[in-house]
C-alpha cells in the first residue's frame, strides 16, 4: 500500500535527519570559553557566556552591543536576546536571560514589585545613566501658527479643540497616544486641567510614528505623546519639525500620584524624568560575579548613547559598528566599569 | 423546469400550531427580556460579576512567586521546556549540517516523490527565493519551529481525531473548547506562557500547537467519518475487528483528507511565527517585527513574503497529487522502482549535502539578491503622496476614512452602546432565534451573559461590556465591506476558470502574509482610528468569501443550467435565479468565514488604533494586568461563538447543493487557508 511506504520514506528522512543531526551537535560552542586576551585589568577575570536582553527600540541595541564588545575583549562570550521588553521579566527570574539594560521604571512598576521587591529573583542594577523624557508634543508648524498652542493654557480653549479635532473624536481635539503599554497620565491630565481633548490608543509605536509623519507631510495639525531618547530624534529634519507643550510643573500631589502609577486620578503635570535603570539576574551574582559587578557599574550618559544610536540612523553604520565606533573612541570610560 | 429553480412557496393557511411557534418563542424572549430588566436592570449591576479578573490575577501573582519552588514547575514545566528547546535545536542542527543546497535538494526530492513534478519544481523555486531574499537563516529557524510543532500536533491531533470520529458525543462536548482555542488571539496565551515555559523555542512551540490542534483533530475526524457506512459493514462482514477496520480500511480511504489535515495544520501553524517572536523566539518573525519597528515597509514584507514562500514549500511537499494522476502514479509503481527511487533520492540529497559543504559551508551565497525592501518602500512612499489627498471624485484615501467612520462605525457603534445591555442580549438571542433556531438562541444568551459578568475595566471605555459592543460595531462593518469585495469577485471567478487561476495565488498570498506587514502601509494611507483596522481585517478576510462564492457558482450542476438555457434563461437571469441562490449555502459558508477571520485580527486592528477589545488585550498582557487581557479574550471568543452559530445556523438553512459531501462545519478554516483549502476539500 502507498501509504505503508510513505511511512517507510518518512523513516528514513528521520533516521537521516537525526543522524546528521548527532554529527551537527559536536561543533557547539557553549561550553568553550577561550581566555584570550586577559587584558591586564587586576585579578578579576571575565569568562564564561552571559546573555543580555535587546528590548526593540536602538537605545537598548546601543547598551547591549557596548556591553558586548567590552566583555568579549576581556574574553567572554555575550549573547544577545531579541525579546519583547514584557516578556524579559520571566527570563530574568528563570536565568535564562542575565541582565536587561535598559529598563524604563514608569512602564514597569509592577514587574520591579513582583520580581525585585518581592520575591528578589531581579536585582535591582542601578541606574544606567540615560534619563528618559515623556511629553506631549506638536508639529513645528502648528505653533507658527497657533503660538499659545504651545502651553497647556494655550490648547484650553475652543478653538485649540477645532484646530485639533478628527473624524474619530468628534467636537473634541485628537491626543494621540502610541503603545497602549507605555505609562500615560494622558487622559487624567486631560481631565484634571478640563483640556477640550480626548485621547485616542494608537495601539502602537508605529502607528504613532506612521501618523506624526503624516501630519508633518500633510500639514495637519496633531497632538501627540512622544519620548526621548528614541530614534526619531537623530533625524535632525524631525527634531526641527516638532515642538514640546508646556505642561504644568511637577508637585507634590503629582508625585504622589505617579508613585501610585496614577491610579488615584490625580495626575495633572508634566510628566516626571525617567531614570532608566538595569535589571539584573539574581543568579547571576553568583554563577559570573565578575560579570555581575560590571554590569552594574556599566553607565552610559544620554550624550554617549545618543552618539551610537546617531551614528547608526545618521551615519548608515549597524549597530554593532556604531558600537565599536563608539568603544574603540571613549576606553577611559569602559576601562571603569571593568575594575 | 428543474424543481430547484422554483422557490417554494408556503401555504398561506395559519393553523394554530404555527402560531403557537411563533408565539411561543415571542413570550419566552419577553420573559427573559423582563427578568433581566427588572432583576439585573441598567447599568450591569456590580453583583453580576465572575471576578475573572481578579481570579487570574491572584494566579499570575502566585505563579511569579512560586515559579522556581513548587513541583509542579519544576518537574514539569522545565522538562517539557528543555525537551523542546532540544528539539528544535536539534532539527535547526540538521538543517545547518544540510546546508542550503542540500534543504532544497531534499524538499525538490520530497516532492517530487509526494506531490509530482510540478509541485517539486515549485517548492524548489520557492525555496531557492527564500535564499534570495536573504533570509535564508531565519526562515531555517522557523522551519524547525515549524518541525517540531506540527509533529506535537499530528501526535495528538490524529488519535484525538480517531477518538473523536468513533465517538461523536465527545466531539460535540469539546466543541466549545476546540472553538476556544481557535478562535483566542494566540497573544493571550502566548505571553502567559513564558510563564510556565520560558523564553524562546517553548512557548512558541506550546502557543502553536494549541492554534492549530483543533484544526488537525477536526480535519481527522471529519475525514474518517467520510468513510461510507458500506464500506465499513463489508469490512465487518468480511469479519474485521474495530482495529482491523480502522488500521485497514478508515485510515486508508481517509488518508487524502489526512493529508489534507497535516497541509491545514501547517498553514495554521505558520500564522503565529510572528508573534511568536515576542518571547523570543527570532526567525522570521522577528524580521518582520524589526522591520516594523523602524517603520521599513519593505524589511517586513519582504520577512512576509518569505513566510508565504516557506508555506508554498511545505504545502507542495504535502499536498499529494491529484486522484487522477495519484492512480496513474500508483499503477506504475513496483517495488523495484520503489527502492530505484528511494537510492536515487538518498544519492541525491547527499551529493547536494556534500557540494554544498564545501562549496558554501556557512550559508546561503549573500551574491544572490532579489530582495524587494527598496521597491516596497518606494511604492509605499508613492502611494503615501498620491493616495490619500486630493485623488479626483473620492477624495483620497483620508477623505474615505473619515466617511467610514463617520457614518458606518458610529452610527452602528452608538446604536450598539446606547441601548441598555440587556436589550441587546434579547435582540441578538431574538435574531438567533428567529433565523437559526432555538437551539443557537440558547447559546447567544449564555455567551452575551457572560460578556455582561466581565467587568475588568476596559482601558478605552472602562467596561468590557461596551468594548465588546465597540469592536462588534467594527467586526459588522468589515465584514460587510469584505462582501460586498467578495460577491462580485467570487462571482467572476466562479463563472470564469482563467479568473479564478489568476487570482488563486493571490489570495493565498494575502491569507499567509502576516497582518503585522500591513500595518503601516494601512495606516500611511488611512488615519489612525478604526478604519485602518477595518481595512486590515478586509484585506484579510477576503479570501474565503471570494473562494466559498466562486465555489458554490461553480457547484451548480451542468444540467440545472442546460435546463433553464433551454427554458430560455438569459445569462441575467440565469445567474439570478439558478446559480445565486443555489450557491447560497456556500456564500453563507463564506459570509460565516469572513466573520471568523475578522475576529481573528480584533489584536492587530487594537495596534492600529481599532481601540477595544484588541487594545484590551495588548495592554493587560504586556502591562502584567492578565486579567483585564484574559477577560477582552473570552469577549473576542464570545462573540465568535454568537457570530459563528448564527451564520452556520443561516447556512444549514439554505439548499445543499453539488457539493457531494457537506462542507465540514464547524471545522474553522482560518486564519491561513493558506493554498487553496476549500479547493482541495472538493476534490479529494
Amino acid at each position: 500500500m502507498n501509504g505503508k511506504r510513505r511511512l517507510v520514506t518518512g523513516a528514513m528522512v528521520l533516521a537521516l535527519a537525526l543522524g546528521l543531526a548527532a554529527c551537527g551537535s559536536d561543533d557547539d560552542d557553549s561550553g568553550a570559553s577561550p581566555d584570550t586576551t586577559a587584558a591586564g585589568s587586576g585579578a578579576k577575570t571575565f569568562e564564561g557566556t552571559i546573555t543580555l536582553a535587546v528590548n526593540p527600540w536602538d537605545g537598548s541595541a546601543a547598551n547591549a552591543n557596548v556591553a558586548k564588545i567590552v566583555l568579549e575583549k576581556q574574553g567572554m562570550t555575550v549573547n544577545l536576546k531579541d525579546i519583547d521588553e514584557n516578556a524579559v521579566w520571566p527570563a530574568l527570574d528563570s536565568g535564562s536571560i542575565d541582565a536587561n539594560l535598559e529598563v524604563w521604571p514608569s512602564g514597569h512598576a509592577k514587574d520591579f514589585d513582583n520580581y525585585i521587591t518581592q520575591k528578589k529573583s531581579v536585582v535591582d542594577g542601578g541606574l544606567l545613566g540615560v534619563t528618559g523624557q515623556i511629553g506631549w508634543y506638536v508639529p513645528k508648524f502648528v505653533i507658527d501658527e497657533h503660538p499659545d498652542f504651545a502651553t497647556w493654557e494655550g490648547l484650553k480653549s475652543d478653538e485649540a479643540a477645532e484646530v485639533f479635532k478628527t473624524a474619530e473624536t468628534g467636537d473634541l481635539g485628537q491626543f494621540l497616544l502610541g503603545d497602549p503599554s507605555y505609562v500615560s497620565y494622558d487622559a487624567d491630565i486631560i481631565k484634571n486641567l478640563d483640556l477640550p481633548f480626548k485621547v485616542v490608543v494608537g495601539g502602537s509605536e508605529a502607528t504613532l510614528i506612521t501618523q506624526l509623519d503624516n501630519a508633518i507631510k500633510d500639514q495637519t495639525p496633531l497632538l501627540f505623546y512622544f519620548y526621548n531618547p528614541q530614534w526619531k530624534w537623530a533625524d535632525p529634519e524631525f527634531k526641527d519639525a516638532v515642538v514640546q507643550v508646556e505642561l504644568p510643573e511637577i508637585t507634590d500631589e503629582c508625585t504622589q500620584s505617579a508613585e501610585g502609577q496614577g491610579e488615584d486620578g490625580k495626575y495633572a503635570c508634566a510628566y516626571p524624568p525617567d531614570e532608566l535603570y538595569k535589571a539584573i539576574s539574581a543568579k547571576l551574582e553568583t554563577k559570573n560575579p565578575a560579570a555581575f559587578e560590571f554590569l552594574q557599574k556599566f553607565e552610559l550618559t544620554d550624550e554617549d548613547q545618543n552618539t551610537i544610536t546617531a551614528s547608526k540612523n545618521v551615519d548608515g553604520l549597524s549597530i554593532e559598528e556604531a558600537a565599536q565606533k563608539w568603544v574603540d573612541e571613549n576606553e577611559a570610560t569602559w576601562q571603569a566599569w571593568l575594575s | 423546469m428543474n424543481a430547484a429553480v422554483q422557490a417554494p412557496t408556503a401555504p398561506a393557511r395559519v393553523d394554530t400550531r404555527r402560531l403557537a411557534r411563533v408565539l411561543g418563542p415571542i413570550a419566552v424572549l419577553g420573559g427573559f427580556a423582563a427578568v433581566l430588566a427588572v432583576v439585573w436592570g441598567n447599568p450591569i449591576p456590580t453583583w453580576w460579576n465572575f471576578h475573572v479578573a481578579s481570579w487570574i490575577d491572584d494566579v499570575e501573582e502566585w505563579i511569579i512567586l512560586n515559579r522556581s519552588t513548587n513541583w509542579f514547575f519544576t518537574w514539569i514545566c522545565d522538562p517539557i521546556s528543555r525537551v523542546l528547546t532540544d528539539l528544535v535545536q536539534w532539527s535547526l542542527d540538521a538543517l545547518d549540517f544540510l546546508t542550503w543546497i542540500g534543504v532544497i535538494a531534499a524538499v525538490v526530492v520530497i516532492a517530487l516523490r509526494v506531490s509530482g513534478w510540478r509541485a517539486a519544481a515549485t517548492a524548489g523555486i520557492a525555496a531557492f527565493a527564500i535564499g534570495g531574499l536573504g533570509l535564508w537563516e531565519p526562515a531555517m529557524i522557523t522551519v524547525a519551529l515549524m518541525i517540531v510543532s506540527v509533529g506535537i500536533i499530528l501526535l495528538l491531533g490524529i488519535p484525538l481525531g480517531i477518538l473523536f470520529a468513533r465517538k461523536p458525543v465527545l466531539e460535540r462536548r469539546s466543541r466549545v473548547v476546540l472553538d476556544a482555542m481557535q478562535v483566542l488571539p494566540a497573544f493571550c496565551y502566548l505571553l502567559p506562557s513564558i510563564l510556565l515555559f520560558d523564553i524562546g523555542y517553548p512557548p512558541a512551540v506550546v502557543a502553536t500547537v494549541v492554534f492549530a490542534l483543533p484544526a488537525a483533530i477536526r480535519l481527522t475526524s471529519h475525514g474518517l467519518r467520510g468513510v461510507s457506512d458500506r464500506l465499513l459493514e463489508v469490512g465487518t462482514a468480511q469479519g474485521a475487528t474495530a482495529r482491523q477496520s480502522l488500521w485497514k480500511i478508515q485510515l486508508p480511504v481517509a488518508r487524502p483528507a489526512l493529508l489534507l489535515g497535516v497541509n491545514q495544520t501547517i498553514n495554521l501553524a505558520l500564522g503565529v511565527v510572528v508573534i511568536a517572536a515576542l518571547v523570543g523566539a527570532e526567525g522570521l518573525g522577528q524580521e518582520v517585527l524589526n522591520g516594523l519597528q523602524t517603520l521599513n515597509v519593505g524589511q517586513a514584507f519582504d520577512a512576509g513574503l518569505a513566510i508565504v514562500l516557506v508555506a508554498v514549500v511545505l504545502d507542495r511537499m504535502t499536498a499529494g497529487r491529484s486522484v487522477r494522476a495519484a492512480r496513474a502514479f500508483r499503477r506504475a509503481q513496483t517495488s523495484e522502482r520503489i527502492r530505484a527511487q528511494l537510492v536515487i533520492g538518498l544519492a541525491v540529497v547527499a551529493a547536494a549535502v556534500v557540494i554544498g559543504r564545501i562549496v558554501w559551508p556557512d550559508t546561503f551565497p549573500s551574491s544572490i539578491d532579489f530582495s524587494l525592501e527598496h521597491a516596497v518602500n518606494d511604492f509605499v512612499e508613492w502611494c503615501r503622496d498620491n493616495l490619500r489627498t486630493g485623488v479626483p471624485i473620492i477624495g483620497g484615501t483620508a477623505a474615505i476614512s473619515d466617511f467610514v467612520v463617520l457614518h458606518l462605525l458610529n452610527p452602528i457603534r452608538d446604536f450598539l452602546v446606547d441601548h441598555a445591555w440587556w436589550q441587546i442580549v434579547v435582540g441578538i438571542t431574538a435574531l438567533a432565534w428567529a433565523t437559526a433556531g432555538r437551539k443557537v438562541a440558547v447559546i447567544c444568551a449564555i455567551a452575551l451573559m457572560i460578556v455582561a459578568g466581565l467587568q475588568g475595566e476596559g482601558t478605552d471605555s472602562g467596561s468590557i461590556w461596551i468594548d465588546t459592543m465597540d469592536t462588534l460595531s467594527q467586526v459588522l462593518v468589515a465584514v460587510v465591506l469584505s462582501m460586498i469585495i467578495a460577491l462580485p469577485v467570487g462571482v467572476v471567478a466562479g463563472l470564469s476558470e482563467r479568473f479564478y487561476a489568476v487570482i488563486r495565488p493571490l489570495l493565498d498570498a494575502m491569507q499567509v502574509m502576516p497582518a503585522f506587514v500591513y500595518l503601516v502601509p494601512v495606516i500611511a494611507l488611512f488615519n489612525v482610528g478604526r478604519v485602518p483596522g477595518v481595512i486590515a481585517s478586509v484585506v484579510y478576510a477576503l479570501p474565503p468569501g471570494v473562494r466559498l462564492t466562486a465555489l458554490g457558482i461553480r457547484a451548480v450542476p451542468a444540467e440545472t443550467l442546460e435546463a433553464a438555457r433551454s427554458a430560455g434563461a438569459t445569462r441575467g437571469q440565469l445567474l439570478r435565479k439558478v446559480q445565486l441562490p443555489l450557491a447560497r449555502r456556500s456564500i453563507m459558508l463564506g459570509l460565516n468565514q469572513t466573520i471568523l477571520m475578522v475576529l481573528s485580527v480584533v489584536i492587530i486592528a487594537g495596534l492600529v488604533g481599532g481601540g477595544a477589545l484588541g487594545v484590551d488585550v495588548v495592554y493587560g498582557l504586556t502591562k502584567s494586568e492578565l486579567g483585564l487581557g484574559v477577560e477582552a479574550g473570552i469577549a473576542i471568543v464570545a462573540l465568535a461563538v454568537v457570530l459563528d452559530r448564527i451564520t452556520q445556523g443561516w447556512a444549514a438553512g439554505a439548499p445543499r447543493v453539488g457539493t457531494r459531501r457537506a462542507l465540514p462545519i464547524g471545522v474553522a478554516l482560518r486564519p491561513t487557508l493558506g493554498t487553496g483549502f476549500l479547493d482541495k476539500m472538493e476534490t479529494a
